[in-house]
């Protein structure tokens, strides 16, 4: 029955103070109702409108829907019938709320916040008291951590509202967030309100009333300004977890697997006067399916280092793989005692070597060219770890990512808070 | 069971055994019934226009069970007023509808032996036990019969003033106390919207 084209149902009543047409949205419930003339706040609750405030309040902010304007949010139609400008009382912080209503709904508001708005309802049940603690609450299976307490006054209002309102009145405030809720108490000595909001993106707010000013310019980020999507958060940190889990069942089957068969083991003497510079090993035989081929170098070095330039020969196709590696080891004694430096092992690893028959060719350099000896071994099918550890820092790379961006967010997000758990201090 | 009119003839409507007031919808005399007879005690003057999709004559279902509104009473206290609804169920049962700044509650008179010494004590945020549950009160009011319409279990006569306790207990409970004429009527019932109750021959708002 209801459309948010067709015409606002408006009972008209004469301004007391200035003569001017009051209009009357949510009569019956509406309690205050001030003039848009004049800004005389009179008591609605007689149809004889009685004076209650000859206001002088001015507004310090934009008021972006129109009273009287509708728009569709959360599957009703709403109709603006009021407007207030609240400001924290400490700090001076403004912000503006629209009162909706809807006849079948009741009430609801849009909090606009730094360019952020919020859709209110009163919350039916509040939380239990047992649920409290210092700075959280459980509701609706929620944890809300406490934001921000303060004092809230009234600095602005227009437009008719079901409870008595002045300029002036104050309430204390302390808000809830577990974006995107915010869960905000509002009492003073005679009565408790607690009240539920979600937040809504501009541009919800904007195609819902249709609204043509520009939007207020948004600053920060919302206390209950949700980031990106938690469960799109949660999915990659299942996957991330999945994934680890796969590459160590890869690993332990590729370590099970591995025979690690030594195929070759020699030790050469070196000196800067040979006649050969390299040294040719005997053939041997890679077997089985293709995989890897590992060299073990020892060096017989101190306070000296060792280069060995391997090549891996396949004797039928004259196929080269490069097997390089070097040892530098040095020692010695200061004021602090005995001290050694490097080491005399070092090892390479090359995968997808084919089976097939092979020899080493073997060119040694040595730093000061002086006499040594070095032992150079050769092992099929090792198991290696560069792979798994390169796939987790790949991988760990988005996650990470999303992780810090998501701590910077917070952080820039509790930096409003006087309770932030991001702030180091007394807070702490 | 229908009476007359003791003022103008016509036909007087009661559908509850409970009810014991009702206003005449052709010469708004106020009837008040008794075993025997009917009595108008005066003219009911006219309620004050609102925004309420609900009218007399509003039916709909409340878990399964099927009701229809017989009755309304508009109260009011210093800031502010809402509307009680009275309804009437096919088995004969009867509950409360209030509908105040936008929200709803449906409610069933419960027993009690609490007497209005004892809650004219109580204070906001105070608890006390209904039924074996905790309910917390969350406001005191003076508050007064505007006017009334249908038929009513209570005397819905303009200017009648009484004590008005509000209470909510856990998960969305509602209860409410009464001290009229130095008699305690408790309520208990629920927050609804009014989407739950499959409301048919509503009101039809202007512009709405």
């Amino acid at each position: 029955m209801a459309g948010e084209d067709s015409k606002p149902a408006v009972h008209a009543f004469v301004c007391p103070n200035c003569g001017g047409q009051i209009a009357l949205r949510a009569a019956g419930q509406t309690v205050t109702v001030v003039c848009k003339h004049c800004s005389a706040v009179m008591d609605a609750t007689n149809e004889d409108l009685r004076l209650i405030q000859k206001s002088k309040s001015k507004s310090f902010r934009s008021q972006v829907i129109d009273l009287g304007a509708r728009g569709s949010l959360r599957g009703a139609v709403w109709e603006t019938i009021g407007y207030i400008e609240r400001k924290d009382v400490g700090s001076g912080f403004l912000w503006s709320e629209y009162l909706l209503f809807n006849p079948q709904k009741g009430f609801r508001w849009l909090v606009e916040s730094d360019g952020h708005w919020s859709f209110v309802e009163t919350a039916k049940s509040p939380p239990a008291a047992s649920t409290m603690h210092l700075r959280k609450l459980r509701h609706l299976d929620r944890t809300f951590d406490l934001f921000q307490a303060g004092e809230a006054s009234v600095v602005f209002v227009l437009g008719e509202f079901y409870w008595l309102v002045r300029a002036g009145d104050s309430v204390y405030v302390q808000d809830y967030v577990a974006p995107p809720l915010m869960l905000s108490k509002e009492y003073d000595k005679t009565e408790t309100i607690w009240s539920m909001g979600e937040y809504l993106t501009a541009l919800e707010v904007r195609d819902a009333f249709k609204i043509a000013t520009r939007m207020p310019l948004q600053i920060g980020i919302a206390p209950n300004q949700p980031i990106g999507n938690a469960d799109g958060r949660a999915a990659i940190v299942g996957m991330y977890f999945l994934s680890i889990l796969f590459f160590l069942v890869v690993q332990a089957v590729s370590a099970a697997t591995a025979t690690e068969t030594k195929v070759f083991e020699q030790t050469y003497d070196y000196s800067p006067i040979d006649v050969e510079k390299t040294k040719v090993s005997p053939p041997f035989h890679l077997d089985g399916r293709t995989s890897n081929v590992q060299l073990k170098l020892f060096g017989a070095v101190t306070n000296n280092w060792l280069e060995l330039q391997g090549d891996l020969v396949n004797d039928s196709t004259g196929e080269t793989i490069e097997l390089n590696t070097g040892v530098e080891f040095y020692q010695g004694a200061d004021s602090d005692g005995p001290w050694s430096e490097g080491n005399q092992f070092a090892d390479t690893v090359v995968s997808s070597v084919p089976s097939g028959t092979y020899h080493l060719n073997l060119e040694p350099s040595v730093g000061d060219s002086t006499p040594t000896n070095y032992r150079v071994t050769l092992h099929r099918n090792v198991t290696t770890w560069s792979n798994f550890w390169w796939g987790f820092l790949l991988l760990s790379l988005f996650p990470v990512a999303v992780l810090f961006r998501t701590r910077m967010i917070e952080t820039q997000r509790w930096s409003q808070s006087d309770f932030s758990p991001y702030s180091s201090g007394d807070d702490e | 069971m229908k009476v007359t009119c003791s003022t103008c003839g016509g036909e007087v409507s009661f559908q509850s055994r409970a009810s014991i007031f009702g206003v005449c919808r052709y010469c708004k005399s106020m009837l008040v019934r008794s075993d025997v007879a009917v009595e108008s005690i005066g003219k009911m003057s006219e309620i004050p226009r609102d925004m309420s999709p609900l009218q007399v004559g509003t039916r709909g279902t409340l878990n399964a069970e099927q009701f229809e509104i017989v009755g309304r009473q508009r109260v009011a206290w210093s800031s502010g007023s809402w509307n009680e609804w009275y309804l009437y169920f096919e088995n004969g049962k009867t509950a409360w509808l209030a509908d105040a700044q936008g929200a709803n509650m449906v409610s069933f008179q419960t027993a009690n032996e609490l007497s209005c010494d004892a809650v004219r004590k109580l204070k906001v945020s105070d608890s006390i036990e209904l039924q074996s549950t905790l309910f917390t009160i969350n406001d005191i009011r003076e508050v007064r019969s505007v006017a009334s319409e249908g038929e009513l279990p209570v005397l819905g006569d303009p200017g009648r003033q009484y004590l008005n306790l509000d209470l909510t207990g856990p998960s969305g409970t509602f209860a409410s106390l009464v001290c009229s004429d130095d008699e305690v009527l408790s309520y208990i019932g629920n927050f609804i919207e009014f989407d739950e109750l499959s409301l048919q021959n509503l009101r039809k708002l202007d512009g709405w």
